[in-house]
């Protein structure tokens, strides 16, 4: 009876003697001076945490400053060197490191070297291959190219990585997709789920090496029919896709003018001492479908892309500009919600395909996970045609002030969203069952 | 239950009889018998800082895994501790062989329970350990008692397919 079993197993499990010994000395300290020693080790303990909100800050700022979001790993020289390298005296290392936005977080950037290049997932280029987000990425398995030799994780590296180094354990698989050059993407097994690694740049020493690549040959590589189609808006926020444009005048400009760019080092933006933090993430769409992500810094006139910077001329700039004043004529999920995020204070949800229903104990936690589905897709309106309700969202400022949000699933089975009697379904992408699914068990406790 | 809370043998009282119930709740959630320990000793802690007074000993012990499962909840949603590798076989036989001794049957029926997702065992836990009813598990974890029941009728169909037979019968 393996009720009794688990019941005489966790009957056995108990905390240990100097669990015992140590709970007893804690607890019996008179209260006061519990207390005086809580503020005794507060007082020090807020000048610590406040040098290490300084330096984060400090941190963040100077990676803002020095790189796109999507370029977080390079071989940069220390601080001290930069500084001198910006002085003239450029004396760039050998040592390869790992650069994130705090140590552990760099100990986790996804990323796989092969041939000298960087390939990395990338949400920017989501939807790239002409895949939707059912795909059995199993099913596109090609060969194998090999798997990782060298873990670089937290580790200094003398040198170009070599092929098949990566931040993630060695032994994990890589695999070519079934009719993808792996010049373009490959698939990664992470743990029996598989993931698109992009290739997103070309590996050099330093940041103020030349990528060495003109626009034409990474056209070249990415795309068998190198020509720019459409280009794609996508959100600074997510990297959502926002708009899609086939303006003759912009493709007509971004077809002559790109191409014939040659890629700079990454510090080349550095040169601007000025604000460019205002930047437009783009998405060129070649005839195959393939794309490449540029990310446009209009008040310095140099897009980011493939690992360093080209100069965009003020036509081209103003192009895009345009394009990004347009923005979507879409509306999120969200923009239908008539609370935002932080006004959540009541939240019930009910999964209808199990019937477990939950009023959120923690409902600013719980509508976090929501708006980030509900803040991605942007939507039209359509009919609800052979669809089933599969969750009811209840989200508001309390029981009385709130408003209903149903999901129901189509045949295809694709999630429409209802609100107010007007259902919607998203312009680009799908919302599938399995990631309401997941957010219900990742952000509630259903 | 209007005891003082600075006695000596309140605490006494309060180490011996809900120490070892809470460290094992908080293992159910954590699966690690150090976090456990920090949480448990957390639990009693704000029972002696915040001086509830309790209608009776099941008002104490029901308010006490309310906390602890509360406190669990806010580790296992910190950053760093979803950084964390999930449960494997030797992390879980590490961390409680050296304590107590199972045999192996035990060991596997806990490791199966222990692999359940963290709704499930929390509602294994609370019927099958601490014995309370489907009503009073809705009343201390915050879920409606349908939901209840059907995470407890779900989690003993996952241990069948995991034992290969029956929990329960």
């Amino acid at each position: 009876m393996n009720k009794d079993v688990y019941i005489s197993g966790m009957n056995k499990l108990k905390a240990s003697k100097s669990f015992h010994a140590r709970l007893e000395k804690s607890l019996t300290q008179p209260y006061k001076q519990k207390m005086n020693y809580r503020k005794t080790c507060f007082i020090p303990a807020f000048f610590v945490m406040c040098l290490l909100l300084f330096l984060c800050i400090n941190q963040i700022t100077t990676l803002l400053n020095n790189r796109a979001d999507s370029n977080w790993i390079t071989n940069e020289p220390q601080a001290s060197d930069k500084h001198a390298s910006n002085n003239g005296k450029d004396k760039s290392q050998d040592e390869f490191r790992i650069i994130g936005k705090s140590d552990a977080e760099a100990s986790y950037i996804a990323v796989v070297y092969i041939d000298g290049f960087a390939y990395e997932p990338s949400e920017w280029l989501k939807y790239s291959l002409n895949l939707s987000d059912d795909t059995d990425y199993n099913a596109l398995k090609g060969k194998k190219l090999g798997e990782v030799t060298l873990d670089l994780k937290g580790k200094k590296y003398k040198g170009t990585p070599p092929d098949f180094s990566s931040t993630y354990d060695i032994g994990t698989e890589i695999y070519e997709i079934k009719n993808v050059d792996p010049t373009c993407a490959v698939l990664v097994n992470l743990h029996g789920n598989y993931e698109i690694f992009y290739r997103e740049r070309k590996y050099v020493s330093s940041i103020y090496e030349p990528i060495g690549l003109s626009m034409s040959e990474v056209f070249n590589m990415l795309s068998d029919h190198p020509e720019i189609i459409s280009v794609e808006l996508r959100s600074g926020e997510n990297g959502s896709w926002m708009a899609t444009s086939e303006d003759e005048n912009l493709l007509a400009l971004a077809n002559k003018e790109l191409p014939q760019r040659t890629i700079l080092n990454y510090g080349e933006i550095d040169k601007n001492p000025y604000d460019y933090s205002y930047r437009i993430p783009l998405n060129l769409i070649f005839a195959d479908g393939r794309a490449l992500n540029i990310q446009v810094y209009p008040a310095v006139r140099l897009a980011y892309a493939f690992g360093g910077y080209i100069p965009v001329s003020e036509e081209l700039c103003d192009a895009f500009k345009a394009l990004y004043k347009q923005g979507s004529p879409y509306p999120l999920i969200s923009d239908l919600i008539p609370y935002n995020e932080e006004q959540i204070s009541y939240l019930y949800l009910k999964n209808h395909t199990n019937g477990d229903e939950v009023i959120c104990e923690n409902p600013q936690w719980s509508a976090a996970g929501l708006y980030a589905i509900l803040s991605y897709y942007r939507v039209e309106e359509t009919a609800a045609g052979d669809s089933r309700l599969v969750m009811t969202a209840i989200l508001g400022k309390s029981e009385t002030d709130n408003i209903t949000v149903n999901f129901y699933e189509t045949a295809e089975k694709r999630i429409i969203t209802e609100i107010q009697g007007i259902f919607y379904k998203p312009v680009r992408g799908q919302l599938m069952f399995k990631s309401l699914d997941s957010y219900l068990y990742n952000n509630t406790d259903l | 239950m209007n005891e003082s809370l600075h006695t000596n043998d309140f605490i006494n009282k309060a180490v011996s009889q809900y120490a070892d119930m809470l460290f094992r709740v908080c293992f159910t959630y954590l699966n690690n018998v150090q976090d456990a320990e920090d949480i448990a000793q957390d639990t009693l802690l704000k029972l002696v800082e915040k001086q509830p007074v309790f209608e009776h000993e099941e008002h104490q012990k029901a308010w006490l895994l309310r906390v602890a499962v509360n406190l669990c909840k806010n580790r296992l949603r910190s950053a760093w501790y979803r950084k964390k590798q999930p449960l494997n076989k030797n992390d879980f036989l590490n961390n409680i062989e050296s304590k107590n001794p199972l045999t192996s049957e035990e060991f596997n029926v806990l490791l199966a329970v222990q692999k359940l997702p963290l709704k499930y065992r929390s509602v294994i836990h609370m019927f099958y350990i601490e014995g309370y009813s489907i009503s009073e598990i809705s009343s201390i974890l915050k879920r409606k008692e349908s939901t209840v029941g059907s995470q407890l009728h779900r989690a003993r169909k996952i241990l069948k397919s995991m034992l290969k037979e029956d929990f329960d019968e």
